[in-house]
């Protein structure tokens, strides 16, 4: 854990790749929407590993000591510009927070993967934003951020990943089949200043049967009682395929879905429906467990 | 149970690991032959082993990327089983070894690997290279001058091919050039053949054939009990380098539970028990191995060559095998600490010489070990003993005149007490003595008991004695004085 023991930040992570401008966008208006404190977060991840691999398979007097120098010097290097790049990237990063309107954004430069940073800070956040592309940029485009997948498989917090582009939600989409998640995930908008006062749509992927409709009314009502303006379907076809046309079809600016639970062995094969969307939506998605 | 993490621990590094895997089968397989040599049956029982142990572990260890198989510092704890009951008590014990282990792993025993200090380790290592060196030398003694030429031949070979090129592995290069002018040029030296059966099949589930009675559990526990310390010790100890190496932490519990469970499966499919091994795990490493898909494949790799080139590994010199041993052993020596001899202090130098010839001596790893931790904590309480001072002074008071106080500052316990009794002038012409104990600290009964004789030693010269502070300074014996877990109490122990 850190000093950076401030509850309820929105936590923004940042790492420089073409995302980062849109994330720190997301991040201001998250942060102003919520009124809560805002913190970027630049994790250094530093490989720990030999530099070029030897498969001589040899053991040497001394090899052993030698191969923990040799690894310690290089890294040593390699450590210190990375931290003078993540400053750099931080600072640049906060000026542009500050031009948008943000009020005193903080800053916070860890060692170590971005995973175990981000889970290491959970408690101390409300709202984790980050984007849709890792480090690696386009050679992965399709591959959906390398750390993504993992940090929303384990995070607990409501987490915003962003598209590549920035524009301001003007209104939004609950991604909704009915399940006690789905429905959390409604109650959460409804009460969420995040989204207050947008207009909402509420879209089922499935039959257009009494029984859906049942279910859909549900969430409508509750949305409509907390003030919303709303909109209701149902569309049929495969779950990421109906919900990223109806996002285009209705210009949603973002999409609130659930972090649904997959069996083991298709989640290894196969990734889940949210990494799916994640590839295919080109809006912010908002992903609560 | 976390997918994420799975996935990340098997998948992560799938090119690397499928590289360095076959690196590390390749080393594995001259070396398990040679470990079953020194505990005294086939080599296909090491193959098997080493087989089983670093597919099993994969899945069931603490530590991805750490190779284990069957290794010399198990082998050499079966030699005299093997040679009193046969294979068939072997494999028993190897199985009881995994039980044991995994029963360590459950009670947390790897939390003793603390006062395993550094010298110890370096022992250790250092104990098992001379170990491994002294194996081959039965192979060097009463042979033919080509055996001389062919294992000078091979450590060329092993040691000035990387200088050349580092993209194949220097120690089968070096196997594969002996055989081949071995066979070529007729030469009539023994061969990895002549030593056991290899393996020739797939290995099978089958339970040792033993009587299951209370007399074969004694004649098996004995080694069980030595072969699952010494496999964790030099488990965790691999697991710390590679942890340092990479630095990251991994669960040692799960590990001692990993090796358990591979132990058991080895002994059922007919292998000896093993434990990690330093030397491939950092090769394993070198070679760009991060992942369990390296031990798995590794271990598969391993029989896949094993069962099919049986033929020709029987081929094999042993010239060669002992230029790939004596290899090993220099690698497996902490050449650092030889130099690092003049810079410590003696007493470090002597825990680590004394776990060495401990070792050396008994071919048990186990009581070097022991030895070495008990010198250390000898060492420790020597020095910690120092730390304890009693001044005296006579009053000035005129009122209170042939008074005089004792005030202890310092550690009082065992290795101090001869010391503290010492301290006290019981022939000074006094009337009265205080003795003030409010900076010191009691930790445990002897000292009280020095304390007891000291009081009775002055009254028994009719001097009254009065002792100050003693509530304080006996607060550190009540073994559930929770240092660890007041973060107070370190202070109040400093400073009162």
């Amino acid at each position: 854990m850190t000093d950076n023991k401030e509850k309820d930040q929105v936590l923004a992570c940042i790492d420089g790749s073409r995302s980062t401008e849109t994330v720190t966008d997301y991040a201001v208006w998250a942060g102003q929407a919520l009124a809560a404190p805002l913190t970027f977060l630049h994790a250094i991840n530093n490989p720990h590993a030999p530099a070029k691999t030897d498969l001589s398979g040899n053991m040497t007097l001394g090899g052993r000591e030698k191969l923990l120098e040799e690894m310690v010097e290089l890294e040593e290097k390699r450590g210190k510009l990375e931290r003078e790049r993540g400053r750099a990237l931080l600072a640049d990063v906060l000026s542009r927070a500050r031009d948008r309107g943000f009020e005193g954004p903080d800053e916070l430069l860890r060692n170590g993967d971005i995973t175990e940073v981000i889970l290491d800070l959970q408690d101390a956040m409300q709202m984790l934003v980050l984007g849709k592309q890792g480090k690696d940029g386009d050679a992965v485009a399709m591959h959906v951020g390398s750390h993504l997948a993992g940090i929303l498989s384990m995070i607990h917090k409501p987490t915003l990943v962003t598209p590549l582009e920035f524009k301001r939600p003007e209104s939004f989409l609950i991604a909704y089949d009915g399940s006690p998640t789905a429905y959390k995930l409604v109650e959460m908008a409804a009460n969420t200043p995040l989204l207050q006062g947008l207009p909402v749509h509420i879209l089922m992927v499935g039959e257009e049967k009494q029984g859906n409709w049942d279910k859909i009314q549900a969430a409508n009502t509750k949305l409509q009682k907390a003030g919303f303006d709303t909109q209701v379907a149902i569309r049929q076809g495969k779950v990421d395929e109906a919900v990223s046309m109806y996002i285009e079809e209705k210009n949603i600016d973002l999409l609130a879905m659930g972090a649904y639970g997959h069996s083991p062995i298709r989640y290894l094969v196969l990734g889940s429906t949210t990494t799916k969307m994640i590839m295919k939506a080109n809006v912010p998605l908002l992903v609560v467990r | 149970m976390n997918w994420y993490r799975i996935k990340q621990e098997w998948f992560s590094n799938m090119r690397g690991d499928a590289l360095s895997g076959l690196v590390v089968a390749l080393a594995l397989i001259p070396e398990a032959i040679a470990f079953s040599i020194i505990a005294g049956v086939d080599p296909k029982v090491g193959l098997y082993a080493s087989f089983a142990i670093a597919v099993v572990i994969a899945f069931t260890g603490g530590r991805p990327g750490m190779i284990s198989a069957a290794t010399a510092a198990t082998a050499l704890l079966m030699i005299t089983l093997v040679a009193d009951h046969g294979l068939e008590y072997l494999l028993a014990a190897s199985i009881l070894a995994g039980v044991l282990q995994i029963a360590a792993g459950y009670i947390r025993l790897d939390r003793l690997m603390r006062f395993i200090s550094n010298s110890v380790m370096t022992g250790f290592v250092n104990a098992l290279a001379i170990l491994i060196f002294m194996a081959q030398l039965p192979e060097l003694t009463n042979v033919t001058w080509h055996v001389y030429a062919m294992t000078a031949a091979g450590l060329a070979i092993i040691y000035g091919l990387p200088k050349i090129t580092n993209v194949i592995p220097s120690p089968l290069v070096t196997i594969v050039v002996l055989t081949l002018i071995a066979w070529f040029m007729n030469i009539d030296v023994r061969t990895v053949g002549d030593m056991g059966e290899m393996p020739d099949t797939l290995p099978v589930f089958l339970f040792p054939d033993i009587p299951l009675n209370l007399e074969t559990l004694m004649i098996i526990l004995p080694y069980s009990a030595a072969i699952a310390v010494v496999g964790l010790l030099e488990s965790l100890m691999t697991q710390n380098l590679l942890d340092s190496l990479t630095d990251s932490k991994t669960s040692k519990a799960r590990e001692c539970k990993g090796q358990g469970i591979a132990n058991i499966v080895s002994g059922s499919m007919g292998g000896m028990a093993g434990c990690a091994m330093v030397g491939q795990s950092v090769i394993n490493i070198k070679s760009g191995g991060r992942g369990r898909l390296s031990s798995f494949l590794a271990g598969v790799y391993l029989l896949i060559l094993v069962v099919f080139l049986a033929p020709v590994l029987t081929m094999i010199p042993m010239a060669a095998l002992v230029a790939v041993m004596i290899m090993v052993s220099i690698g497996t020596f902490s050449w650092g600490s030889i130099r690092d001899l003049k810079k410590h202090p003696m007493s470090t130098n002597v825990v680590m010489v004394m776990t060495v010839i401990v070792t050396v001596a008994t071919h048990n790893l186990a009581y070097g070990v022991l030895t070495g931790v008990l010198l250390a904590a000898m060492f420790f309480a020597n020095k910690v003993g120092q730390f304890m001072h009693v001044s005296s002074r006579l009053s000035e008071d005129e009122n209170d005149p042939r008074h005089r106080t004792y005030e202890v500052i310092g550690q009082v316990f065992f290795a101090s007490t001869e010391k503290f009794l010492e301290s006290f002038d019981f022939k000074d012409d006094v009337d009265k003595v205080s003795i003030d104990l409010s900076k010191a600290h009691f930790w445990d009964i002897t000292a009280v008991g020095a304390l007891d004789k000291v009081v009775v030693d002055f009254r028994r010269e009719g001097i009254e004695v009065e002792v100050i502070g003693m509530n304080q300074a006996t607060a550190t014996i009540v073994d559930k004085h929770a240092v660890h877990n007041d973060p107070d109490a370190a202070e109040k122990l400093m400073g009162h």
